[in-house]
């Protein structure tokens, strides 16, 4: 692939990853701000929203540019492992910031009619760790990667471009 | 697994203007890096290298392919040679042919000639006996 077809694929992937990182979570939570159930509004704390929103902003903007720089990459070169395997990283810190500013308890209160009724949490802690585990092997997976790329930096550079002096030739 | 995180997590900045010029960086270096690499041909700076390997494979290459065309001279050389040599070879049976008739003629004149020799020594062998004798019968009339 050329230089722009790779800048294009780059883009393509970083807009997917800013819309799962950072606009499906935070219209998600800023949906579930202030929801509305048969009459009772149920409402999610401010600082807790705060928090989690700058959180998923944060790593949700370092991802989608690990993804830009990682999917323009050619395939199989060291700067692609490389930068697959810092995203990788940083969905797992991303996953973890979800647990560490409150979002895996979110706890709402009921509000009915100017009265505070209680209390509801949402626990997701075992969805996160279950996320985390993903993550791990899939850091394995990656540092390998990297691994090969760089012990067979040779081989994959005359391979590649070998089949493209055929492709210039045909 | 997760004692890292807590401990990176620390020195994550808590501005938000920080991630975003992190952002910006990184998009722009990678745009940058893969223009300019886009890894569908070799990188610029392997030329030198490319180059310098091609020179010393072709050095290589160069004596032996002297040599072969040093052999190819030769061999057509001999061959030209050869060529040549072939038509003495040729005309050769016609010196023998000539030495053979001049032979044939001259033999007869040898013969003639051995024959005149011959002759010759044979009257020389005979003179000295007779002048002998002559020189004896002077000496006893004395």
């Amino acid at each position: 692939m050329g230089a722009f077809p790779n800048i294009l694929k780059g883009i393509i992937y970083m807009g997917v990853y800013i819309t799962t990182t950072m606009v499906v979570p935070f219209l998600t939570f800023t949906w579930i701000k202030e929801v509305q159930l048969l009459g009772v509004s149920i409402v999610l704390e401010q600082l807790e929203y705060n928090r989690i929103v700058f959180w998923i902003s944060a790593f949700g903007l370092l991802i989608s540019a690990c993804a830009f720089f990682n999917y323009s990459s050619p395939k199989q070169s060291i700067r692609k492992g490389t930068f697959a395997l810092i995203q990788i990283l940083l969905n797992c810190l991303y996953i973890w910031s979800y647990k560490f500013s409150g979002a895996t308890e979110v706890k709402f209160e009921i509000v009915f009619e100017i009265t505070n009724v209680g209390f509801i949490t949402i626990d997701v802690q075992n969805m996160v760790m279950l996320y985390m585990g993903i993550y791990f092997l899939t850091i394995v997976l990656k540092g390998y990667d990297l691994v090969d790329f760089v012990i067979n930096r040779d081989k994959i550079r005359q391979k590649r471009y070998k089949i493209i002096e055929g492709d210039d030739i045909l | 697994m997760v004692a890292w995180m807590n401990f990176v997590l620390n020195y994550f900045p808590g501005e938000l203007i920080f991630y975003i010029a992190l952002f910006v960086v990184i998009v722009t270096v990678g745009a940058i890096v893969n223009i300019a690499w886009p890894g569908d041909r070799p990188p610029r700076y392997l030329d030198k290298f490319r180059k310098e390997a091609k020179k010393k494979e072709e050095k290589k290459k160069e004596p032996k392919i002297k040599k072969e065309k040093k052999r190819l001279e030769k061999a057509k050389t001999e061959e030209e040679v050869e060529e040549e040599k072939e038509p003495e070879t040729i005309e050769e049976p016609k010196e023998i042919e000539e030495v053979g008739e001049l032979k044939e003629k001259l033999e007869p004149e040898k013969q003639t000639k051995e024959k005149e020799l011959k002759e010759e020594e044979n009257e020389i062998s005979d003179k000295p006996s007779a002048s002998l004798e002559d020189e004896d019968k002077n000496t006893a009339e004395e």
